[in-house]
């Protein structure tokens, strides 16, 4: 099982959040020879059971790359998350930025027939919005925009209450994939077993627990530019098994029952690179993670935020718990978000000479192999979600490495919800994570006074500002500038340890080719070819 | 082979004065018997002499030597944070071990004298105490085990206690049967009629009375309880990281079971090894130690 975080319906600007840990390196899906079959079946080995299919109620990530095979977008994100015309074709942001007019692809049909228009988009909007609907992801991906309205029969208008600069590159994530109007009004709570979209696939079956069928959708014929295919799909079927253990996954692998697994743990990517294809899909956000706490002891003394951020090899945390395999991230966000700032990369190179020297100077002195000041003991607290294998190993690496500088530290598993309330009152001193999204609006969550996700309990004027300007700020290179701003309080500050890459270690035949994935790194089977 | 236990009373539940040598003697015929004290003994004396048998710190991490298979160099192999898996195996036996000796001491204990106060004393208190015990029965042990370990949080005593809670009411169970059968024998009723006090008469004839009883129990339980540790570990609620024990280790190996089997299967092996010695030792002493057997 995955650890996935459902979204408080308080929390603002949410992005799909799934705590999970995934893999490595990186090679693109190029393989040679054959002829593309176009009755092939693709077989997936999948590893987390869905929690509902249904995009705008699930919470959790691995459901996302089943949704965008089936469900197309206003705007489509291309892996280095640019917005580019999909269902919509053109648009525009009013001057005072709270509106957002769309103009409509014409001729698109959903799988079921109903005509694509205006109507379907503000169909979709109200149903999200409802209360009944208990939306997750996809609600706090539309922000303060809640609603819109036809303007006519192929233009739509969002109005946002307030400025809400992540709205465009949030309607390209699948949890907003647009769903027939007819199949909303006629499924009603069993949306999620009857999916209706308008992309390249359309949904077969979904047997709990075991697997979700679907098959080519044959009318397919706007494909977004920006993927430079037209016509249907070339795979003919889709199965995704769900195989949540991954020796099991990779087992399936190589006996041949499916092509393609996720999720690979990071031994059996290295391992497997030599006969199977390999694909490091870039999972945007913030990465793996830790938030350090600074409101409790010893935390709460920058000096030994600092030290701890001196004290951590990264190269041999991500060595030890994962193979190796993933880059290291030394920034807030990863590569290719907006404000994604790589001067801030060497603010805290390895050099545990440095965070002894810190401490000292802070008044910390060492006796007996322990740290103490004023008579109080340096002792951390780390604790890690039992039930995602890689946590624990980033927890006891991440151990090793303070201990090395004298630093006394307890690891503590924890199931899911006992995690949570350990973060909430913050009886950790750090705790390693993820978070997904595709808009630096991200920052908000984690580190703005009051917020669920304040999990490092730090809180500062200067960066809510920072923060709430982001927000409203629709110049990308205002905006741009904001974050990077933002990033060097919160490094300098010592609130968050970025730890590495966060990567769905995608494994595959080599007869497999053209897996690709939209913006985000949801996985995208449209191009997929079997021979 | 001849066993440190010679030379102590020998444990037996009835009141004919047999040498203890003799008895030893006697009890070590027994083929299982005599396979299990030598697979427990052969376990203890490695768990407790890990210190000596290695001088390998069990938490050292090196990332340059993850993943070794074994070797004169490591017996074991080593794990994912290359760890040496022969020190973490002995010394995560001391764990194991320890722990599951302790939730027999608790849970054996407190059980019995549960039992023992509800099977003396009857009427109003041992209705009580055995509806009690009922209700802590009506829970399929391990999972009454798992939740008590929930309630309490992670931790190794936290553990024992989740085990030991377990056992209570088992122990609780029989001892009640045992010390209701042993209250009548005559030689109880003498001592109540010459005027002995309840407890002496618990004390000095009850519980000597029923202590074949708790032995057999206790053999068989400390396997139990040591499966149940190792369960507790394995999920992540027993001893936290890096803290060595087996089913920690078990559970750190599960993930590459195909690619390094040696992680899970060492462990695995000295826990049911254990577990099986223990149940031999304890199904001998029941044939040993229950008249009814001997006699034909």
């Amino acid at each position: 099982m995955r650890f996935r975080i459902r979204r408080l319906p308080a929390a603002a600007a949410l992005v799909a959040v799934t705590l999970i840990a995934t893999a490595c390196a990186s090679s693109t899906a190029g393989a040679s020879g054959g002829q593309a079959s176009t009755s092939a079946t693709l077989t997936v080995g999948w590893a987390e059971p869905p929690d509902t299919l249904n995009p705008a109620t699930t919470g959790a990530r691995d459901v996302g790359p089943i949704d965008v095979n089936v469900f197309d977008t206003l705007v489509w994100l291309t892996p280095t998350l640019k917005a580019t015309p999909d269902l919509a074709t053109k648009w525009s942001v009013s001057p005072d930025g709270k509106t957002y007019t769309f103009t409509l692809r014409h001729g698109v049909k959903f799988q079921d027939g109903t005509p694509f228009n205006a109507q379907s988009v503000v169909a979709n909007v109200d149903y999200i919005t409802a209360k009944s609907t208990q939306s997750t992801i996809a609600l706090g991906l539309l922000g303060p925009c809640t609603t819109a309205t036809a303007t006519s029969a192929y233009t739509v208008a969002f109005h946002c209450a307030k400025p809400y600069a992540p709205l465009l590159d949030q309607l390209g994530e699948p949890y907003l994939g647009i769903q027939s109007p007819a199949a909303i009004a006629r499924y009603g709570k069993n949306l999620g077993e009857h999916l209706v979209g308008t992309g390249p696939f359309k949904f077969v079956s979904y047997t709990p627990n075991q697997s979700v069928v679907l098959a080519r959708n044959p009318a397919y014929d706007w494909a977004p530019p920006a993927v430079g295919q037209n016509g249907p799909s070339k795979i003919a079927k889709i199965v995704f098994n769900i195989v949540t253990n991954s020796q099991a996954r990779v087992g399936s692998l190589q006996s041949g029952q499916s092509q393609l697994v996720q999720e690979t743990p990071g031994v059996y990517y290295k391992s497997l690179a030599s006969s199977y294809s390999e694909l490091a899909d870039p999972i945007s956000g913030m990465g793996i993670f830790a938030p350090i706490n600074a409101s409790t002891f010893p935390t709460n003394d920058l000096a030994v935020r600092q030290a701890i951020m001196y004290a951590i090899n990264k190269k041999s945390v991500i060595q030890l718990a994962d193979s190796g395999v993933f880059p290291a991230q030394d920034t807030p966000f990863s590569q290719g978000m907006l404000g994604y700032d790589s001067s801030l990369a060497n603010m805290y190179p390895y050099d545990p000479a440095k965070a002894t020297q810190l401490l000292t100077a802070d008044g910390w002195s060492k006796t007996g192999g322990t740290w103490t000041k004023d008579g109080k003991k340096l002792a951390l607290t780390i604790t890690a979600i039992s039930t995602v294998p890689e946590y624990p190993l980033i927890a006891q690496a991440i151990q090793s490495s303070l201990q090395a500088v004298g630093m006394q530290v307890s690891v503590v598993q924890q199931a899911e919800p006992a995690w949570l309330a350990s973060n909430l009152a913050g009886n950790m001193s750090l705790t390693p994570l993820q978070y997904i999204g595709v808009d630096p609006d991200a920052l908000h969550l984690w580190f703005t006074p009051g917020q669920y996700y304040n999990w490092s309990h730090y809180t500062n004027p200067q960066l809510t500002k920072l923060i709430d300007e982001g927000q409203v700020t629709t110049d990308q290179s205002a905006r741009a500038k904001i974050y990077e701003q933002a990033q060097q309080l919160i490094m300098q500050e010592a609130v968050d340890l970025p730890l590495h890459l966060n990567e769905d270690l995608l494994v595959y035949s080599k007869s497999l080719t053209g897996v690709t994935y939209s913006g985000g790194g949801f996985e995208y089977f449209y191009k997929a070819a079997l021979s | 082979m001849t066993v440190e236990i010679a030379g102590q009373p020998a444990a037996d539940g009835l009141a004919v004065a047999v040498p203890a040598r003799t008895r030893v003697r006697q009890a070590m015929r027994h083929n299982s018997l005599r396979a299990g004290v030598v697979i427990v003994v052969v376990i203890a004396v490695l768990v407790l002499a890990a210190p000596l048998l290695t001088s390998v710190n069990p938490d050292t991490q090196n990332p340059a030597q993850t993943f070794l298979p074994p070797s004169p160099h490591h017996l074991m192999g080593t794990d994912s944070f290359g760890r040496d898996l022969f020190s973490r195996v002995l010394h995560g036996g001391q764990y194991t071990l320890g722990a599951s000796a302790l939730v027999v001491l608790i849970g054996g204990t407190i059980g019995t004298l549960l039992g023992v106060i509800a099977g003396y004393f009857g009427g109003a208190v041992g209705y009580l105490v055995m509806r009690f015990v009922d209700l802590l029965l009506a829970f399929p042990g391990i999972l009454l085990a798992l939740a008590v370990a929930a309630i309490l949080g992670p931790g190794l005593l936290n553990g024992v206690f989740a085990v030991a809670v377990v056992l209570v009411p088992a122990y609780a169970r029989v001892m009640e049967g045992a010390t209701v059968e042993v209250r009548h024998l005559p030689y109880v009723d003498a001592a109540v009629g010459l005027g002995s006090g309840a407890w002496h008469v618990i004390w000095r004839h009850v519980i000597p009375g029923i202590r074949s009883n708790v032995i057999v129990m206790t053999t068989s339980w400390l396997g139990i309880a040591a499966l149940w540790i190792a369960a507790l570990g394995f999920i992540g609620l027993g001893v936290q990281p890096p803290t060595p024990e087996w089913g920690a280790i078990l559970n750190d190996g599960e993930n590459y079971l195909t690619i390094a089997w040696w992680i899970s299967v060492f462990p695995g092996i000295f826990l049911a090894l254990f577990v099986v010695g223990v149940n031999l030792i304890g199904d001998g002493l029941r044939d040993e130690l229950d008249p009814a057997l001997n006699r034909f």
